[in-house]
């Protein structure tokens, strides 16, 4: 059946998709001092034409559609070729990806103009959009990792890229160490996948045929998928490895925007959408994705109700929504399998439109408020920002999944899911339960705090930030002078952003609205909301032999989520539209709870004091037993041969010819009768 | 019909021995004309150049040429082959480094004694008989007396001829005698025959011979390419005599020793009886980790960079006599992933290009006017007008210690991985030892080494550095440092010949009628 097909054009150039954002960044890199204030166009280019081609590819997407572009790595018995996959799955994150790229990339030529390192900024955007779209398209789990390895570089570099602040260097290092301990699991997960892989072949449609025909044990697949959501869990931002997000807004907002929000950390959840074919037939498994998922949730809404930076707001609702999309995953059990990852990745293309435009409308109000982040020093700022208030309120209502936006149907699909496997589940029935409550309650969350920073953020009396501002930090004059030295951001605080950023605002929510009025629009004719990105999904590798259930929209869900939403908006608007003293009073009936709110429930101080304070134990161990012990033995060990050397073998070397002479006979004489003996000693 | 073929066979062998005879040829003619003529040193070298291209150009018009195996006294083989193109290569860097040598006088003696050498070691890259195998190593020696006794005559330079010559006799001797034996066991002079009937099911005529013939070829050899326990002359003249003799002595010799112990030892015994090839392994085995430790070990506390190089090369002899042993364990195995002979063909063309290069190097340099003699007084040399030496010596150094991706460490690469693929027939675990040695001996190797880097790039200068010796000298040691980047990035272009070499020093067929004939009526002589 495969081997009938016949790659079409833009199957067989799809590599052109990373190539591209690659050039552009090599180009930037090369000619930055050339391009100066221009070395954003190179990467724009390089975007742009990655998009065109993705959108090619969307037409032949196919779901045997591969093609190997060269043999890459051949050593003994592992064969690896660069080859791409070009289904379902892989063309629509390509698209996603290309498109918020770009936008982003065409934001942050505003939002970066005037820093110093302003090139180096867009080639590792360039990387990193090669980095991703390589993700996914390779067709083997190690090419995957390559790339996946190679998107956390990317982002540590972005992160840190103001590196002369201690607080980014350190965000930096925290992110790339905890996604190490995700690595770990990933590489295991390959190692073992290796070992029992047909022909040591790790290419997807291998793996996927020998898991589905037996040849691979039942527990491996278990082992397998625990180890890949493992990967997942630090990529994706998870429990327990969800940590380093939050801190990670330490990088330029764009950054934020587009790679800890809209793209790179969703790969954890293509990663096992796209091993769906395997992991779905560890139910066991699945149920833990579930409620690792439906945990995170509720943890980071959480979390995000009491937080006083915006951006911090917004990565704790990164991280609650991708625990929507696990929960949707781990959903995908028995006949129900199939819509569990479509709602899956339905929430993880909506979410990445409407959370790239809350970041970069954070950006847009941050760029505005000259670099201050935190609530409390600016309100009102609905009359001097009319683009950025207007943009962000349609971000929010799809995040709150207001009805008919596209988060409300994404949400939807997630919450049918969550109620198929209920039912579809053999024994773990009573987990999809809880999940599917908690769930509601998130939903709730997430509007009640989507609502508070929306309204404190742009209702209520008009104030900007000032020095004398008592919420101000006392010495941050000089602490945050990145703003003004290495930043370069001169202009007047509290005016609207210029055309160059605003106008990706506003494709992005046309979007964020037009995904919404698409899905209202063929709902009548598909017979579903998400019907027509189903369709589109279901030619993905793999996904037609998951099972198909039957789908109906729940007006029970619907209709109880809508009402959550609305509710959690409509609290906040009763709290925070106005200064009033509800918010004091709360904070006061609930002082506990709001300070563990406030302080993440003390989870970093928690492994601060467990698994690093091991670490840095044994760290230190290790560190006297290398200073004292190896680097000891070594020297003296180097000292042998030397002093063997001088006592011994530099006297015989004394001039004399005889001595020469004589000696070398005599050894000849004892070879010729050490080997007679050795003769004579066999029989 | 004997007649017929054997006339045949003599006359296919001096076809084949054209490129040795171009050598002789024009070296005794510039020895006969030299007292009768005056020309300039430059002249004759000019002269020995194109004798050495003469000699390529017989050299491919012989390719493909062969003759009776079992018949005939030279062979030209792939082994042959390859080697000798090596051997004339390297003559050319040679020339360029020595065209300033010797005076006007002696110039023709001088280059027609190097042309000798270099046909004495093509002659034993061919030998396929004892008595030739002796005359092409004789032919190395007699020259190197005349060079090391001609060039300059000073009390030191004298002391290192006088030291060479008593010794080598001694070697020469042990060697006559070794073959002595290695005819008495056999009945045999024709190696490939030799070869042959020892890897017949039947036992040799008297093994016992045999294993006394070993040790004392080996012996005799060990000499040429200055193992223990023949090493000890190496230091004393190197340092003694000039740098670019040094150079001579510290390659072709060595070149020599290990094709002729291919011819002679590997080739023939590999196949023997499992007892004595067991001894000879054996043997090899001591005579390999001896040298490599006692070169290492005592090229640490050296100041003098000649006597330096001279363990250096000491320990280089060590780490060939690991392909040696290798060869010997693998026996027949010619299809073994990495065989022996591989190993010591792609050592010597690595070795031949760094150890050339960093004598060169020392050829050009002057530090205040005089010849460089000590490593400190390398220092800072990465930093002065300079540099392109430096670089040059800092490659061939680097690649002496084997650091990837260098030729050498291809060539150590090749070495040990032979040891480690004889494994795969030998139970013992005696190989991995030796290669375990093997590699923990090019680590204090590095030291040594790269302590002369350091020192070149991070110590202050010590002087004024002058180069000297013009573009022959530059060019030789440039297409040395080049060629050990270049072969060692495309290592395939040495590795296949060196294959094929392997596969035709083990190579025996099936003799032909008249063959077996011949070698029956002479092994049945009294």
């Amino acid at each position: 059946m495969e081997s009938a097909y016949e790659p079409g054009f833009f199957v067989r150039n799809a590599w052109l998709i990373p190539f591209f954002p690659l050039l552009g960044a090599l180009v930037t890199a090369v000619g930055a001092r050339r391009l100066r204030g221009l070395a954003h166009l190179p990467v724009w280019a390089g975007i742009g034409l990655a998009f065109l081609v993705s959108l090619g590819t969307l037409a032949s997407a196919d779901h045997a559609a591969k093609y190997t572009v060269f043999e890459w790595l051949s050593a003994g018995n592992l064969e690896v070729p660069f080859q791409v996959r070009v289904d379902g799955l892989s063309t629509m994150m390509l698209s996603m990806v290309t498109f918020v790229s770009g936008l982003v990339a065409i934001f942050a030529a505003g939002y970066m103009h005037g820093d110093p390192s302003y090139p180096r900024f867009f080639a590792l955007i360039g990387l990193f959009v090669a980095s991703m779209t390589g993700l996914v398209l390779s067709n083997n789990y190690l090419l995957t990792y390559v790339f996946w390895e190679g998107v956390g570089a990317c982002s540590y570099l972005l992160i840190g890229f103001w590196y002369a602040r201690p607080s980014a260097a350190a965000a930096a290092m925290k992110a790339f160490l905890v996604n190490r301990v995700g690595d770990f699991g990933f590489a295991i997960a390959i190692f073992w996948l290796w070992s029992i892989a047909p022909g040591h072949d790790l290419s997807y449609d291998s793996i996927f045929a020998a898991a589905e025909s037996g040849s691979i044990p039942t527990s491996a697949i278990a082992g397998i998928s625990l180890l890949l959501f493992w990967g997942a869990t630090a990529k994706s931002a998870q429990i327990p490895l969800y940590t380093w997000l939050p801190d990670a807004m330490e990088g330029p907002t764009p950054v934020s925007a587009l790679i800890h929000a809209a793209t790179m950390v969703t790969a954890g959840v293509y990663l096992l959408a796209r091993s769906m074919p395997m992991v779905a037939m560890a139910p066991g498994v699945q149920a833990v994705i579930a409620a690792t998922g439906c945990a995170t949730a509720l943890l980071a809404a959480a979390i995000a109700l009491t937080q006083n930076d915006l951006k911090r707001v917004m990565a704790y609702s990164t991280v609650s929504q991708l625990g929507y999309m696990f929960m949707a995953l781990g959903s995908g059990v028995g006949d129900v399998a199939q819509l569990a990852v479509v709602a899956a990745m339905f929430h993880l293309f909506t979410h990445a439109f409407f959370k790239a435009l809350l970041f970069l409308a954070s950006g847009s109000v941050m760029h505005a408020m000259g670099d201050v982040i935190d609530m409390r020093r600016f309100r009102g700022l609905r009359h001097r920002l009319p683009i950025t208030y207007l943009t962000f309120a349609v971000g929010a209502l799809a995040l709150a999944a207001f009805p008919p936006l596209s988060g409300f149907f994404s949400k939807d699909e997630v919450l049918g899911a969550i109620s198929g496997a209920i039912h579809a589940s053999e024994s773990y029935s009573w987990v999809y339960q809880i999940v599917y409550w908690t769930a509601l309650v998130t939903a709730f969350m997430t509007a009640f705090y989507t609502g508070r920073a929306f309204f404190l953020t742009f209702h209520g009396p008009e104030k900007l930030p000032s020095p004398n501002d008592p919420e101000a930090p006392p010495v941050d004059a000089h602490a945050h002078g990145h703003a003004d030295d290495a930043h370069g951001h001169h202009h007047e605080i509290g005016h609207e952003s210029p055309p160059v950023m605003a106008i990706p605002l506003m494709i992005l929510a046309g979007c964020t609205v037009l995904i919404g009025l698409i899905c209202l629009v063929a709902w009548p004719i598909t017979g579903g909301p998400a019907e027509w990105f189903a369709g589109h999904l279901e030619k993905t590798l793999g996904f037609e032999a998951l099972g198909h259930g039957e789908h109906g929209f729940s007006w029970f869900t619907a209709t109880l989520g809508t009402l959550l939403g609305v509710g959690g908006i409509a609290l906040a608007y009763v709290m925070y539209a106005e200064p009033g003293p509800l918010p004091a009073r709360m904070k006061e009936r609930f002082g506990a709870l709001y300070r563990a709110s406030l302080g993440k429930f003390y989870v970093d101080e928690f492994y601060d004091a467990t698994v690093v304070a091991i670490v840095r134990i044994s760290a230190s161990i290790s560190d006297f037993v290398d200073t004292y012990v190896v680097d000891r033995l070594i020297t003296g060990i180097a000292l042998i041969p030397r002093a063997i050397g001088r006592a011994r073998l530099a006297l015989y070397q004394n001039g004399l010819i005889q001595f020469y002479a004589a000696s070398s006979a005599l050894c000849v004489a004892f070879l010729l009768l050490f080997l007679v003996l050795l003769g004579l000693q066999r029989p | 019909m004997q007649t017929s073929f054997f006339y045949d066979a003599t006359v296919g062998t001096l076809a084949i021995l054209a490129p040795e005879l171009v050598l002789i040829l024009s070296a005794i003619a510039m020895m006969t004309l030299s007292p009768f003529v005056n020309l300039s040193r430059r002249l004759w070298c000019r002269v020995s150049v194109w004798s050495i291209l003469a000699s390529s150009a017989a050299l491919f018009w012989a390719w493909g040429r062969s003759t009776d195996l079992y018949a005939s006294a030279a062979i030209n083989d792939a082994l042959a082959l390859w080697s000798q193109l090596l051997i004339l290569g390297s003559g050319l860097l040679v020339l360029g480094l020595a065209h300033e040598e010797p005076s006007d006088e002696r110039a023709a003696e001088f280059f027609g004694s190097l042309l000798l050498m270099n046909a004495g070691a093509m002659l034993v890259a061919s030998a396929n008989d004892v008595v030739f195998l002796f005359v092409g190593l004789e032919l190395v020696s007699i020259p190197t007396y005349l060079v090391l006794y001609l060039t300059r005559r000073t009390p030191t330079t004298q002391e290192a001829a006088t030291k060479y010559f008593y010794l080598s006799i001694l070697a020469s001797g042990l060697l006559l005698y070794g073959l002595a034996f290695l005819y008495g066991s056999t009945g045999l002079s024709n190696l490939k025959a030799m070869a042959y009937l020892s890897s017949r099911p039947v036992n040799l005529p008297n093994v016992h011979l045999a294993l006394i013939a070993i040790v004392f070829v080996m012996a005799g050899l060990c000499f040429r390419v200055a193992a223990v326990p023949l090493h000890f002359y190496a230091p004393d003249v190197y340092q003694g005599s000039p740098t670019i003799i040094a150079a001579v002595l510290s390659w072709l010799p060595k070149a020599v020793g290990f094709l002729a112990m291919i011819r002679v030892i590997t080739s023939v015994f590999s196949q023997a009886s499992t007892e004595l090839t067991e001894q000879a392994t054996v043997l090899a085995w001591i005579i390999a980790a001896a040298t490599m430790i006692l070169g290492n070990f005592v090229a640490l506390l050296q100041e003098n960079l000649k006597r330096l190089l001279a363990y250096s090369s000491i320990a280089h002899a060590g780490y060939l006599m690991v392909g040696v042993t290798a060869a010997l364990a693998l026996g027949s195995h010619g299809s073994a992933l990495y065989h022996g002979v591989e190993g010591i063909f792609f050592y010597l063309v690595a070795y031949a290009l760094m150890t050339l290069g960093a004598f060169g190097v020392i050829i050009m340099l002057r530090i205040d006017g005089r010849p460089v003699e000590t490593v400190r007084q390398l220092s800072g040399l990465g930093w002065t007008k300079a540099w392109p030496v430096a670089l040059a010596m800092a490659v061939c150094l680097l690649s002496l210690s084997g650091i990837p991706p260098l030729l050498g460490f291809w060539g150590k690469f090749e070495v040990f991985a032979s040891a480690l693929s004889a494994l795969n027939f030998d139970d013992s675990t005696s190989l991995l030892v030796l290669a375990i040695l093997g590699v923990l001996n090019s680590a204090i190797g590095a030291y040594y080494y790269l302590r002369i880097v350091v020192l070149m790039y991070l110590a202050p200068s010590e002087g004024e550095f002058e180069i000297r010796g013009g573009w022959p000298v530059a060019s030789s040691v440039g297409a040395c440092a080049v060629l050990t980047v270049l072969l060692g990035l495309f290592w395939g272009v040495v590795a296949a010949p060196a294959r094929e070499a392997a596969h035709a020093a083990v190579y025996l067929p099936e003799p032909s009628k008249i063959a077996v004939e011949t070698v029956e009526t002479a092994s049945t002589m009294p």
